[in-house]
């Protein structure tokens, strides 16, 4: 029974209610992003965004706008992470350095490369990829 | 408070920045040396209230300002959802495009 008791009191529940809001609002606008913990500089967020953003210059925007906008993150999302990984890379060590200019040119052409990399994908997961085979796929 | 009323304007910002960079893009281009220049400037401009507004809303901590300039943020923020039409997440989330009456079919 002590389950209802918050709720069978209205005063008590209102309370709690805002109580509750309140620190979910106060710990939500000054949160240290996860994104720093994970490696994340704001930087390259900043310039992946950027990159994605204006990666619609070059791209007619014909699509709805939550599409739109899935489609922003989701570019932006690539890049960081693949910028991230490359620099990861012993032999590309040095775009450490300019990991925000390499996060921001991956971004703006992300709508073209991801596309490509999939139909090559598919290309090659078929087996009809010009690595593999005499015929087919670009030379 | 102030520090959700200032992430909130960072998101008002961003997206409709996204919005009206979106339309900016499919409006046509006025030929001619000033309309093409006000173009890029618009672009240009709308790319980078973007990209910053969108990091301070994952970058939270990275929000450092004193009340005057949250201020100034939330009047610049509101004055620019002010300018897209009314209902402005309407805008935001589907655009200008108003869904059609359905036609009845007897």
């Amino acid at each position: 029974m002590n389950e209802t008791v918050l709720v069978r009191d209205p005063l008590v529940f209102l309370l709690a209610l805002a109580a509750c809001c309140w620190s979910t609002v106060a710990a939500a606008a000054t949160w240290n992003s996860p994104l720093v913990f994970i490696g994340v500089p704001p930087a390259l967020a900043f310039m992946a965004i950027a990159g994605s953003a204006g990666g619609l210059i070059v791209q007619p925007p014909v699509v709805t706008r939550r599409t739109m906008i899935a489609l922003t993150v989701a570019f932006a999302f690539i890049a960081t992470c693949a910028t991230i990984a490359i620099s990861a890379i012993p032999t590309f060590a040095f775009i450490k350095d300019v990991e925000p200019a390499v996060g921001g040119i991956l971004a703006f052409f992300a709508q073209t490369l991801v596309p490509a990399a999939r139909a090559r994908l598919t290309r090659e997961v078929s087996g009809q990829g010009a690595t593999d085979q005499a015929s087919g796929g670009s030379p | 408070m102030t520090n959700f009323i200032g992430w909130f304007a960072a998101l008002v910002a961003g997206v409709t920045g996204l919005a009206m960079l979106q339309d900016a893009l499919a409006m046509p281009l006025i030929r001619s040396v000033r309309g093409v220049a006000q173009h890029w400037a618009r672009l240009a401009a709308l790319i980078m209230i973007t990209a910053s507004a969108l990091v301070l809303v994952v970058f939270p901590s990275e929000r450092t300002a004193t009340g005057y300039e949250v201020m100034l943020r939330v009047a610049l923020a509101s004055f620019m959802a002010m300018q897209s039409p009314c209902p402005w997440w309407r805008y935001v989330l589907q655009g200008l495009h108003r869904p059609k009456a359905r036609k009845v079919v007897l």
